[in-house]
């Protein structure tokens, strides 16, 4: 296989790398995208049609299997279920480590698309409540940056990604 | 039971939508040991209350008999719970999932009862009316008095 070379490689095909993906080639890189997931077929894989009748418990859920490969995963109690836990990683296939006495809950997907399959489709702005919690709150580092860095960005995802709101008072 | 829980109307009830089965698959594959004695321990006191009350097993008294019997255990039952938030099935908050089978018996049948019924296709589509992927929003419409 000839060799190649590439203006980018990017790590992960989901919303992140997607985006970078979407960029680095509309600016004219030569990119590279690795995913370390299966792909997906829409036809097939995706679970928004499939009629709970169809779920071998209904959406109770094989919970035995659930507690063993996925506990950590199946806090997410409202996306990992029946229907879509398989877009969730095995969390004994994926270990990690904490610092002693904490506790991180740390959600991953593991095919094309990665999380994006999962987003809960609402998508809100920080405000700068946010960007300066670190600083109001005395925790860890002061962010950098705050609202007015990031809004033009806001507007320029949110008008790709269909994102709207309505000031509803 | 279950049919007496959700009758025939004028849309199919419980049996016809076959949550026997339902139940058939989570207890056999679903519970644990001992949830699933439990349960039968459940079952095995209603055949016990009808041998007291009719001198027969549950399935062999009439259906008046056996309304009656199950009237007052849901009676009973409907009592103990004005303080007590009932079971969610489904997408259910952690501390409340997992326990479906879990408690009072009655609560239990009956609660595996329903939610079999309305994720069966008869209980989504006849009875509930619903639509995976919903139609048109139709923002003004005359009432007509008619079940939505």
């Amino acid at each position: 296989m000839p060799a190649n070379t590439y203006d980018a490689i990017i790590v992960g095909s989901g919303i992140t790398g997607g985006w970078a993906a979407k960029e680095l080639t509309e600016k004219g890189l030569n990119t590279l995208v690795l995913e370390a997931g299966r792909t997906i077929d829409p036809g097939q894989d995706y679970v928004e049609h499939v009629p709970v009748w169809e779920l071998k418990y209904r959406n109770w859920d094989d919970r035995a299997k659930r507690q063993k490969t996925q506990p950590v995963q199946r806090e997410v109690y409202y996306a990992c279920d029946e229907y879509s836990s398989k877009f969730f990683v095995s969390d004994v296939e994926n270990p990690y480590t904490n610092v002693p006495g904490s506790k991180f809950s740390w959600i991953r997907g593991r095919q094309v698309g990665g999380k994006s399959l999962t987003w809960g489709r609402q998508s809100y702005r920080w405000s700068d409540l946010d960007f300066e919690a670190n600083l109001k709150d005395g925790v860890a580092v002061d962010w950098p940056i705050r609202y007015a860095d990031i809004a033009p960005w806001y507007d320029y995802v949110e008008d790709f990604a269909g994102i709207s709101g309505q000031a509803e008072g | 039971m279950i049919d007496l829980i959700i009758p025939v109307t004028d849309t199919p009830g419980a049996k016809a939508a076959r949550v026997n089965e339902f139940i058939d698959v989570i207890l056999t594959d679903w519970a644990n040991g001992d949830e699933r004695q439990a349960f039968l321990n459940g079952l095995a006191s209603i055949d016990k209350r009808s041998r007291e009350l009719f001198g027969k097993d549950f399935v062999d008294a009439s259906v008046e008999q056996q309304t009656t019997l199950l009237r007052a255990i849901d009676d009973a039952a409907m009592a103990g719970h004005s303080n007590r938030r009932l079971a969610r099935h489904g997408n259910t908050i952690p501390e409340e999932r997992d326990k479906q089978l879990q408690g009072n018996f009655w609560d239990v049948f009956k609660g595996i009862t329903v939610h079999g019924y309305y994720t069966s296709e008869i209980g989504f589509t006849q009875e509930e009316n619903l639509q995976i992927i919903p139609g048109a929003y139709h923002g003004c419409m005359p009432l007509t008095g008619k079940k939505a």
